[in-house]
């Protein structure tokens, strides 16, 4: 798996992204039409991406699980995080996208109060509180007992697990996805602010008298089972996507005025940078300290996951995105639709996006520092001025950029970000 | 206001796009009063709108500021001279100050956004419980020796679950105090910390709150960012305040969820809210409604709100103790649903005829 830009110093990145579009310099004008149906391919292409990464999680669980060692462990925590890389940068067609925010929630629903999935340290562990379902264990039971309802759980299945999301009524009981997949391939993190992720050994999979923390065979059909959904998930939302002649989500979305399209892509692009990325992600875990509030907290990824989610928000901009096999995908951009209205916000909206993105890349430069890394859970530490300082940046580059995706939208004639299906009537 | 034109995006409005408007802006009050100043500070219509509103909000600060130096001072005798006395004092003026709070809670732009300073006030939703987690922590013993008391500098300086009237709260309510003596050096001396940086905070809201008049008054986005902060305040009572505790949004009730479930006190904070809406906001909304000719809006506002804050205060309980007892529960309803039709009236009947153009609340974190 290559990871170009991961390994990148950001002015590469930029001169790649430039050199990739001499046609949005040079180009005819564009139209809304373009720029909307290039929209709807390059979610086709991430979500392809998505796929593909995923796919090969799941082949690493199946070797971890045909031969548990050390080193299929580390295979299959290594895919974990080559598929995080392209999963993130989707997250920016969830919002305004009601078929995505709709079905995200199966895949990438955190923070989870884990104790419902398996075994869990008695001190220290903070789950949501009047939780029924916190500490459930569905791996060391065969029935579950959640606000007085009784549910068979001998046999786990993908469908079993994808239904016992939001069990007892708590966003915080989550089963399936990502991070259901990071706690059983690390376990908690017992390091809270120190350096360290978390330490589940590979015996936790062993078959057998080796076992370590019982269940072993259903904690194995539990990793299976939810890296199969996750696989089938990603399938169902590449077909929404492709150009195929069967009516499907693209379809519709071209079918109305590019307007709308135009809508929903400014639309991801400011939610994701302000209330999500900005807010509920960094915001709310460094003004509390919350290391329960961090993203990736079972595998301390989490500076990976807010770097592509921005570079997500970028991809939208410029029309652009580098596949995990290191190919170059482009089109018709909304930037140069700007350019053609407005050339001077269009330039300070490239300039915000990128400053943004050099934020982020210094906030995964001292996560993967070699001689001291400083991980997310680390910057968020009370007294600890220097992450702070590091997280505020990207906060606030953000916040910037967000205020100019406004003006785009204005400039543009979308004269209401509001989605059609979130007014709220009595 | 150049109401329903693309001039509506122009100014550099964040909530637009956030669901904690409150909690983003770390920027220096410098830059935070400058801010939104677009090209067009041309006063219009409503400059006398927001001048009301400068005014009657600054009354509501400068209460804040009030009773949370009454509350400092009400920790300080308590600490002195611990009697059943003193006590039942400090816990009427923590509850005063935290209505005084609520009452202003309806501003989210201008010196609130110094310093996630909303949060410094009061962190919440707090769904896994950081308040205990961080509280329980500061009150730990040490091994051994005596423990060091704690001061307001160690507060100033601590994340947010440590710095507002929930912390506050599980000092005078959680049962873990049971075991304790709020009375004892190190108990004592965290309320004091946290009373003081409550005090502090809320003297600079007040002062700040002065020196971005000028701003304020010049600038006509805040007339919308004005009629949003107030929006934005029913969508919260609604939906987070009452619905999702009370079991209204498509979960179980859970009391957990409530403001102020350790004390009961969530339907007072709310009554609180409500009397800032009919002190604070009431009156500079009429004098828009009116230079538009919509009185008839401005009557049905002021008489629904009337009737909310008569449904709040006729409730002798909050959610947690209501959600156990029938009767309570129907009240608690009835409450939810005046909310409600305020928040249409305001929303909806009188966005649509200012011709406001509504944000949105982005979808909560996964």
């Amino acid at each position: 798996m290559t990871h170009r830009l991961a390994r990148r110093p950001l002015s590469a990145i930029v001169a790649v992204s430039a050199l990739a579009m001499p046609f949005a310099a040079q180009a005819e004008d564009v139209t809304p039409e373009q720029v909307v149906t290039h929209y709807a391919d390059l979610a086709h292409t991430v979500y392809t991406d998505a796929l593909r990464t995923a796919r090969a999680l799941d082949e690493s669980i199946e070797a971890l699980l045909a031969s548990p060692t050390p080193e299929t462990l580390a295979a299959a925590r290594s895919a974990w995080r080559d598929a995080r890389v392209t999963y993130q940068q989707s997250e920016v067609f969830r919002f305004g996208n009601p078929i995505v925010d709709d079905w995200e929630g199966q895949l990438n629903a955190w923070p989870l109060d884990e104790g419902l999935i398996d075994y869990v340290e008695a001190d220290g562990y903070q789950h949501e509180l009047g939780n029924a379902g916190a500490t459930a264990n569905i791996i060391a039971s065969s029935t579950i007992n959640i606000g007085g309802e009784n549910i068979d759980v001998s046999e786990i299945t993908p469908e079993l697990l994808a239904s016992l999301n939001e069990i007892g009524g708590s966003e915080a009981n989550v089963a399936t996805g990502y991070h259901a997949i990071e706690f059983l391939l690390w376990g908690q993190d017992p390091h809270g602010y120190e350096a360290g992720a978390g330490e589940r050994e590979v015996t936790d999979f062993v078959v057998g008298e080796a076992c370590t923390n019982d269940h072993c065979d259903r904690r194995r059909a539990y990793l299976a089972a939810a890296s199969d959904l996750l696989v089938e998930d990603l399938e169902w939302m590449v077909n929404q996507w492709a150009p195929i002649a069967e009516e499907n989500y693209r379809s519709e979305l071209l079918a109305e005025p590019a307007a709308e399209g135009l809508r929903r892509m400014l639309f991801g692009m400011g939610s994701l940078s302000l209330g999500e990325l900005a807010g509920e992600r960094m915001k709310v875990a460094l003004e509390a300290n919350s290391y329960e509030d961090e993203h990736d907290c079972f595998s301390d990824n989490t500076h990976n996951s807010h770097y592509y989610n921005g570079l997500g928000i970028q991809n939208v901009y410029t029309g652009h995105y580098q596949r995990s096999d290191g190919t170059d995908f482009d089109g018709a951009s909304l930037e140069s639709l700007l350019e053609q209205q407005d050339a001077d916000l269009a330039a300070q909206l490239d300039h915000e996006l990128k400053a943004s993105m050099a934020a982020l890349s210094d906030l995964k430069a001292r996560a993967e520092d070699n001689e001291s890394p400083m991980t997310f859970d680390m910057m968020i530490a009370p007294d600890n001025a220097e992450g702070a300082e590091v997280v505020n940046n990207a906060i606030l580059a953000l916040v910037s950029q967000t205020g100019s995706i406004e003006q785009a939208a204005g400039a543009l004639g979308v004269s209401s970000l509001q989605p059609d299906d979130a007014g709220h009537t009595f | 206001m150049s109401a329903g034109s693309h001039s509506e995006l122009k100014p550099l409005t964040p909530w637009l796009f956030s669901s904690k408007p409150m909690a983003l802006t770390l920027l220096p009050l410098a830059l935070v009063l400058s801010l939104p100043a677009s090209a067009q500070a041309e006063s219009t219509d409503d400059a006398a709108a927001r001048q009301r509103w400068h005014t009657d909000l600054g009354t509501l600060y400068a209460a804040l500021a009030t009773s949370t130096d009454e509350l400092k001072q009400a920790a300080s005798d308590y600490c002195a001279a611990p009697d059943e006395d003193s006590r039942n004092h400090l816990d009427a003026q923590w509850l005063q100050a935290y209505q005084d709070w609520q009452a202003i809670r309806l501003v989210d732009f201008g010196p609130i956004e110094v310093d996630s300073r909303a949060w410094q006030m009061q962190f919440w939703p707090d769904r896994k419980n950081l308040v205990g987690t961080r509280m329980a922590s500061r009150l730990l013993q040490p091994t051994d020796g005596q423990p060091q008391p704690i001061t307001q500098s160690d507060i100033d300086n601590a994340g947010v679950a440590e710095q507002g009237f929930p912390a506050l709260e599980y000092l005078l309510y959680d049962e873990a105090m049971d075991e304790r003596q709020l009375s004892d050096p190190l108990p004592c001396s965290l309320l004091q910390s946290i009373s003081g940086h409550l005090a502090d905070t809320s003297a600079a809201l007040a002062t700040d709150w002065t020196d971005f008049g000028d701003h304020y008054l010049a600038t006509d986005s805040y007339t919308t960012a004005t009629l949003h902060g107030a929006m934005q305040l029913l969508d919260s009572l609604e939906d987070k305040r009452l619905g999702e505790p009370l079991g209204m949004m498509g979960s179980p009730a859970n009391h957990y969820l409530a403001e102020a479930w350790r004390s009961d006190a969530s339907v007072a904070l709310i009554a609180g809210s409500l009397h800032g809406l009919q002190q604070g906001f009431a009156p500079g909304l009429r004098q828009i409604l009116e230079s538009h000719q919509q009185d008839e809006l401005a009557d049905a506002f002021e008489t629904q709100l009337s009737d909310t804050i008569d449904q709040a205060e006729s409730l002798q309980s909050g959610i947690a103790t209501g959600l156990e007892d029938d009767q309570a529960l129907a009240q608690l309803t009835t409450l939810y649903i005046e909310v409600a039709q305020l928040r249409e009236l305001l929303n909806q009947q009188i966005a649509v005829a200012l011709g406001v153009v509504r944000g949105f609340n982005s979808s909560d974190g996964d």
